[in-house]
């Protein structure tokens, strides 16, 4: 056995496939030769990729459209590429030829998409509160009905001890974990004050339910010991200037006259997380405060093991109820109450306004129907114009399809010369809304309210999207 | 052959296949054509020139000489026929011709 050659760069294996079935196969042998000889030239001199490169735009010269179908056409077809530029070349001419209506064409598809594309960026960040989080469909809060008999309330939070209970007593609770909103004082090295509305206590267990992306600090760590502090990149930029995060780790910052010790940095959370913080403040929960039943003071939060448990769990939760009023009346000798336990997933929690002491910036889903429905409509209305242009122009056009024919254009390469130009008309106006969405984002957010900030409007994925 | 008239870049190809005898093949014709003038020739371009300067009868080929470095493909070797040959010689002398009827003082003047 002979050794195998070494491995020789090779023609894109398509291209080879579209030359042999495209040109006149008399021909095909000699042609194919040569373009195996100049491609592994170019290979040889340059790079392999611009060989492969060259060879395809050889290959696209030399083949003709639709000679398949006519194989004994007499006269000579021109190549792809030649009446593609006939074609661009063309459709342009016209195009500026009749500037008015390009522009009138043009300006109304843009705004249109501009609208539409507005609204999509609107609706796309309304509907993915949280869903961020690694587990998001997993993950479910807790929330309680009171009932005294006169009136029903519904309240975001409950009380501190059910965070424990739940998670030592149901099998179906993976993890646990309470947020307190606090009222923080802070002063500074300088001796300056400010206060914080946004820090809240937390459970280490925070970082096992929720994936908050660490810049710096062990997520498993950062909330185990008194008196630690996770800040969150703005933070960390207002009260330390000019430091690396991970420097950042264990300098110390005085939080309501107590030191308090940086153990990490989250990135900012998206605008679009219903639980906004500032900061996570650790807190030693002592047995008295788990046994607190009357505060109602923590979103309480659990991570279930798959989403079939958020059934069973809500079943057992009347048990839990029970329990719970009894504590009440035992420790408390209040009996007109009973209180409701249910769970509400983590991604609608947006959606749900009707809970008092909920989260802020709730969200409206019947506005985001209506605002699709208006997207949706308004995206007709552009097309139904451009129709319009098309068929206003259509008597010109007809003479102009007859002077073709007449030349000896064939159908589809008439019907190719006009979708150029619907190509260049919708091409351009999607750039030009793509520029106008860019420039009102701005005056946008001020409409939609603390929504969508101007840079997450131009994310590397929406701009995927509307490919 | 009367009536026979070479464009330009038909002219430079029948040249390309004059100077390189035996080894005028599409490719090594584009090659030269594009070492001597600087121009890139395009292969589809010239091989279009190629057969209707044979189809003219200036041009005469021939399938041979494959290699593995064509992918096993035998190439077209190009000779000039006698009717080349005149085409050619005809042209030069009409350009010479030409150049010899223009009034030099003018000429220089340009």
């Amino acid at each position: 056995m002979t050794k195998p050659p070494e491995k020789i760069p090779q023609p894109p294996r398509w291209a080879t496939f579209l030359l042999r079935k495209y040109t006149n196969p008399e021909l095909a042998e000699e042609i194919e030769g040569d373009l195996a000889e100049a491609f592994q030239d170019v290979a040889a001199q340059k790079s392999v990729s611009s060989a492969k490169l060259s060879y395809v735009v050889n290959v696209l010269r030399f083949i003709c459209p639709f000679s398949s179908e006519h194989p004994r056409e007499h006269y000579p077809k021109a190549s792809v590429i030649d009446m593609l530029t006939s074609y661009l070349k063309l459709s342009s001419r016209y195009l500026f030829k009749h500037k008015a209506f390009t522009l009138m064409n043009i300006m109304g598809l843009a705004v249109g998409l501009a609208a539409c594309m507005a609204i999509f960026f609107y609706v796309r960040f309304e509907l993915n509160y949280d869903t961020f989080h690694q587990h998001a469909d997993r993950i479910f809060r807790v929330s309680a009905q009171i009932n005294s008999g006169e009136s029903e309330d519904q309240i975001a939070p409950t009380a501190n001890g059910v965070a424990i209970t739940l998670k030592e007593q149901y099998p179906e609770v993976e993890e646990a974990a309470r947020f307190i909103p606090t009222m923080a004082i802070i002063k500074t090295a300088v001796g300056e004050v400010f206060s914080e509305g946004y820090f809240f206590k937390a459970d280490p267990e925070v970082f096992k339910i929720f994936s908050y992306p660490m810049l710096a600090g062990n997520p498993e760590e950062a909330l185990k010991n008194p008196h630690s502090v996770v800040l969150t990149k703005a933070m960390a930029n207002k009260y330390f200037a000019n430091i690396d995060y991970q420097q950042l780790l264990g300098k110390s910052l005085t939080i309501n006259s107590q030191p308090y010790q940086v153990t990490g940095v989250v990135k900012n959370l998206p605008e679009n997380s219903d639980l906004l913080f500032d900061a996570l403040l650790s807190w030693q929960f002592n047995s008295a405060d788990n046994e607190q039943w009357m505060d109602f003071g923590s979103y309480t939060y659990l991570l279930l093991h798959d989403q079939e448990s958020s059934k069973t769990l809500a079943q057992k939760l009347s048990a839990f109820d029970k329990e719970f009023d009894d504590r009440i009346v035992k420790e408390w000798g209040i009996s007109y109450l009973t209180v409701h336990h249910y769970l509400h997933p983590l991604t609608s929690l947006h959606y749900n306004n009707t809970l008092m002491g909920d989260t802020e910036h709730k969200g409206n889903r019947s506005y985001i129907y209506i605002f699709s429905c208006i997207a949706v409509f308004i995206l007709m209305i552009a097309c139904i114009n451009y129709i319009n242009f098309a068929v206003a122009q259509a008597s010109g056009r007809a003479v102009e399809a007859g002077v073709r024919k007449t030349a000896g254009a064939r159908q589809k390469q008439l019907w190719l010369q006009y979708m150029s130009e619907s190509f260049i008309v919708t091409g351009v106006a999607l750039l030009t809304a793509i520029v106008l969405v860019q420039l009102a984002g701005k005056h946008f957010t001020h409409l939609t309210g603390p929504g969508i900030s101007s840079d997450s409007f131009f994310q590397s994925e929406n701009l995927v999207l509307l490919e | 052959m009367k009536g026979t008239y070479l464009g330009e870049f038909e002219e430079i190809v029948m040249l390309s296949v004059a100077i390189l005898q035996e080894e005028a093949y599409g490719y090594a014709i584009a090659k030269e054509i594009e070492d001597r003038s600087g121009r890139k020739a395009s292969l589809s371009a010239l091989h279009t020139a190629l057969h209707r300067l044979e189809k003219k009868g200036v041009l005469a080929s021939q399938l041979a000489g494959a290699t593995t470095k064509r992918g096993g493909k035998r190439r077209r070797f190009f000779i000039i026929t006698i009717e080349g040959k005149l085409v050619l010689q005809e042209s030069m002398r009409l350009r010479k011709q030409m150049w010899e009827a223009i009034p030099k003082i003018a000429w220089n003047n340009i």
